[in-house]
């Protein structure tokens, strides 16, 4: 299997008012073709950082980012510009991700206009049409603005958008947290549907792991910048190795109150710019001993395609609590 | 977008006032450097048809303070254009690159700005002949300072948008991205100050003129003709009340459309 | 029993026909069309619907925060006082000393510049309740109730200094210091990570129970509502179409729009090889209502009559629901 996408120990901080925010420390995953990785975590643990560090719109501090075999930091800008085509994004907030001033058309002919400047026009102006009918919108949106359109069709449009220079990889930036129930689903189902015609990978990134368990066949879970956990769904939602991965999913509000009951875990009180010598989870793991705060645990793998880094993995504490 | 009726009262003045200016010395017999030898220094009325009365010339005011609203107005339209131009260009590119080009480019703003600003238009009004077109580009070489830092804050703001990342991540080349997503979405932020800052130019003009820097007799300019009035101040106050109200008057409208403007396009409000 | 109970004790909230409207473009907005509702003492109500359904502008009018542009017609009365047209004067005394008002961002409804104890105290020195020493033990006994840790050193923290969950604790002791007989939480958990939800939701639950406060809570979660209240009403474009115990219509909701919203939840069990049951279309925006019943161009169940006539509450085995094609009881999931 060659790799579409990969970082290799990446670590990524940023630094203001003389202090420094480790938002990424030594992150390594790999994304096949064709495949739909799941990265959740909550605000803080670095996941927005590393959807734009895939797509080289921040730099790596050190480690790689790879795409196609081609490290991000060695590429010209004109080489970068080219290698865009094969990646897109969608964010999560619909309306923002459009330039108010522009048409729908527009914007979601961009990618087009740039990638293929020898297209005609009208040319560009019937794939635009088209594909906004792929994605469920009246091809006469093309003339409308942003703020014309509610955040469901907004982000049908932003799907049109990333889909229209036919990408290889498309990351998913919490693209469905912001819309209600109902149109959620509809984007979700519009995912899985393009999903399968066109064999693109996906990157979905979000905090609710309802959403990511019906998008993603392998899940990376994320906690202060740090991988605690990777697997496959089957495996992550079944049995979690991580106490942090049961954490989420026993938080996960249910209709039925009875049946969860969620685990009283502190909050989270350290400062994002402190860096955790031992296991980052430490202050709120129901199941820290001693030398959690001293070791930073290794990501082990566990079993085929699974890892987790927890120096009590072997006791399963997350598993048995269950 | 709704202008509120103070913006709107304004709107209605200065289209008044750039009407009488255009037009108004058509109506009257006498043009602006035209002496008449029979009526000097008259007071506002009907006699020879000087509605706003003379100067110790025998000049008709009612013409050339209308001549003096035309040059002062073009001067600063022009050097607010000028401002326009160089500011948006300047401050949207600093603003856009960042680091150290960002750091670099609004350093050298900074040694301008701390520049005595009076001094370098004398300088400038010395070195070079005093014609509206030397004040005009000493008023333009420093107006756009105050521009490029507001277009370099917003241009600043605007990349955290997302649709900037959006067009980053499709592969959109930098320059297209500051002339097709930048530079449209400053047009709002940007065309308040330009409002603003075309009054606070009038008034420059006015001041270096009224100093004799300016605007050189026989043509007028609002400047030059309050220096003129101020003089006479005490035997002939039209003289100086005329051109005072047109000033007053330009002015005040464009700084309440400005106001106007900001409230209008100002996205917090409803 | 609860019918006994309802008619002999006078509700804390009665919400009667309340409607508010905007002034739009075209034609006035109804964002809230038409809505009654009653809470009692000690009870809990949880307002669900989408965006655009009303639900929190519903809430606000309650402690008069309706923004002054919107036109407000019906009646709000608290404990028999008539707010819909009460002096500004009046409802802030109310604000605070009978109604706590619980907001969805804990960042921007904290003031910046001032410590929490600060804030604290002010409640209590506005309703002339404590001041001083007094009111800092209070403010302590306050940030002890709501878990936060280190109440002390907190008192002279500011916002900033505190994770989104702290302050989101912080805000519910400002809500409840002063014992407000009705607390209106809008979205409290919205802005907050899920692991810290439900230890805020857990908090709400049990420091309104513990005082026989009244809460009103808007969410957007059904699942948020599920836990915590007793009883549900689901907006939809500005009215109430669905409401009665939460089990009851959480279980079997008789409505096609609550229905819809139910089955469209993504759960950790929901089934991985079929689409996500979606429901079609959008939620009305800020363009003109359809005639009818507001959900009838989304509904698959729509009737003729759905397009032409509104539907009203009515009575319905468990609550009250308004539908011509309300879902029989086998029908139900």
């Amino acid at each position: 299997m060659t790799a579409l996408a990969a970082l290799e120990q990446l670590v990524v901080e940023f630094r203001g008012g003389g202090r420094v925010l480790r938002a990424l420390d030594e992150v390594s995953l790999v994304i096949a073709p064709g495949e739909s990785l799941g990265v959740v975590g909550e605000s803080g643990s670095g996941k927005s950082t590393l959807a734009r560090a895939l797509l080289g719109l921040v730099a790596a501090d050190r480690g790689r980012v790879l795409f196609g075999g081609a490290d991000l930091a060695t590429l010209g800008g004109a080489e970068l510009r080219r290698l865009r085509r094969r990646m897109a994004i969608i964010f999560q907030n619909p309306a923002a991700s459009f330039d108010p001033r522009q048409t729908i058309g527009d914007s979601v002919g961009e990618p087009l206009a740039v990638h293929e400047p020898a297209l005609a026009r009208a040319a560009r102006r019937a794939r635009v049409a088209a594909l906004l009918e792929r994605t469920g919108l009246d091809p006469a949106l093309a003339a409308r603005r942003p703020h014309e359109l509610s955040g469901g069709p907004c982000q049908r449009a932003a799907i049109a958008r990333a889909m229209i220079a036919s990408p290889q990889l498309v990351v998913c930036d919490e693209a469905v947290s912001a819309l209600d129930v109902s149109v959620q689903a509809q984007i979700v189902n519009l995912l899985l549907e393009l999903r399968r015609e066109n064999g693109v990978a996906l990157l979905f990134i979000s905090h609710n792991l309802a959403v990511v368990r019906r998008l993603a066949s392998r899940v990376l879970v994320l906690y202060r910048g740090r991988v605690v956990e990777v697997a496959p769904r089957e495996a992550l939602y079944a049995a979690p190795r991580h106490p942090y991965t049961r954490l989420l999913l026993d938080s996960v509000p249910s209709l039925v109150p009875a049946a969860s009951q969620a685990p009283r875990v502190p909050p989270e009180t350290a400062s994002p710019f402190a860096r955790d010598r031992g296991c980052a989870f430490v202050a709120r793991c129901p199941f820290a001993i001693r030398r959690c705060a001293e070791v930073a645990p290794p990501l082990e793998t566990v079993a085929p395609g699974q890892a987790v880094a927890c120096l009590r993995w072997r006791e399963g504490v997350a598993t048995r609590c269950a | 977008m709704r202008l509120a009726w103070p913006a709107r009262a304004a709107l209605v003045v200065l289209g008044v006032v750039l009407a009488l200016a255009l037009l108004g010395p058509l109506a009257s017999p006498w043009h602006a450097e035209q002496l008449d030898w029979q009526r000097m220094a008259v007071a506002p009325g009907l006699d020879g048809a000087h509605w706003l009365g003379t100067d110790r010339l025998g000049r008709d005011l009612f013409v050339r303070s209308l001549e003096g609203v035309r040059v002062s107005l073009a001067i600063a339209g022009l050097a607010t254009l000028v401002s326009l131009v160089l500011g948006v260009g300047y401050g949207a590119i600093a603003g856009y690159a960042g680091g150290r080009v960002d750091a670099l480019m609004m350093r050298a703003v900074d040694v301008f700005y701390s520049l005595p600003y009076v001094f370098f238009v004398i300088l400038l009004t010395v070195v070079l002949e005093r014609r509206p077109a030397t004040v005009f580009l000493a008023i333009g070489a420093v107006g756009w300072l105050t521009m490029a830092r507001v277009v370099r804050g917003e241009t600043r703001r605007l990349r955290e948008r997302e649709f900037i990342e959006a067009a980053v991540a499709a592969g959109v080349p930098a320059p297209t991205i500051l002339w097709r997503h930048v530079v449209p979405n400053l047009a709002g932020p940007v065309l308040v100050y330009a409002t603003l800052t075309v009054p606070g130019l009038i008034l420059l003009e006015s001041f270096l003129s009224f100093l004799g820097l300016g605007v050189q007799e026989p043509a007028a300019s609002l400047g030059n003709l309050l220096a003129q009035g101020a003089q006479e101040m005490e035997a002939a106050p039209w003289m100086l009340l005329v051109p005072c109200s047109f000033l007053i008057a330009t002015v005040l409208a464009l700084g309440f459309l400005g106001e106007g403007l900001r409230d209008a396009l100002d996205p917090h409000e409803l | 029993m609860r019918s006994i109970r309802m008619s002999s004790e006078a509700p804390l909230l009665a919400i009667e026909a309340l409607a508010i409207e905007f002034a739009g473009a075209a034609a006035p907005l109804r964002a809230v069309d038409g809505v009654s509702l009653a809470l009692w003492p000690g009870r809990s109500l949880g307002l669900v619907g989408e965006s655009g359904a009303g639900k929190s502008q519903l809430a606000l009018a309650v402690p008069g925060l309706t923004p002054r542009q919107a036109r407000l017609t019906g009646s709000i009365r608290l404990a028999g006082e008539e707010l819909v047209g009460a002096a500004p004067a009046r409802l802030r005394r109310l604000r605070g000393a009978r109604i706590g008002t619980v907001f969805q961002d804990p960042s921007t409804a904290l003031a910046p510049h001032l410590t929490i104890g600060t804030q604290l105290t002010e409640v209590l020195a506005a309703h002339a309740q404590a001041h001083g020493a007094a009111a800092r033990r209070a403010a302590l006994a306050m940030l002890e109730r709501v878990r936060l840790p280190d109440a002390v050193t907190r008192l002279g923290q500011y916002p900033h200094e505190l994770s989104g969950g702290l302050r989101q604790r912080v805000m519910l002791a400002i809500a409840l210091i002063a014992r407000p007989a009705l607390v209106i939480a809008d979205e409290p958990t919205t802005a907050l990570d899920v692991t810290v939800e439900a230890g805020i939701l857990e908090l709400l639950a049990e420091l309104v129970r513990g005082e026989g406060t009244a809460l009103l809570l808007v969410s957007h979660d059904l699942a948020v509502v599920a836990g915590l209240c007793d009883e549900i009403a689901v907006m939809y474009a500005g009215r109430i179409v669905e409401s009665g115990p939460a089990r009851a219509v959480l279980t079997a909701p008789a409505h096609p729009y609550t229905a819809g919203l139910l089955a469209a939840r993504l759960t950790l069990d929901s089934p991985l090889d079929v689409p996500v049951a979606a429901i079609p279309g959008n939620p009305p925006g800020a363009g003109p209502r359809p005639a009818g019943c507001g959900f009838a161009p989304r509904c698959a169940r729509a009737l003729e009559r759905c397009r032409q006539e509104v539907p009203l509450l009515l009575a319905r085995d468990h609550g009250q629901v308004a539908c011509y094609a309300p879902l029989a009881p086998a029908e139900r999931p």
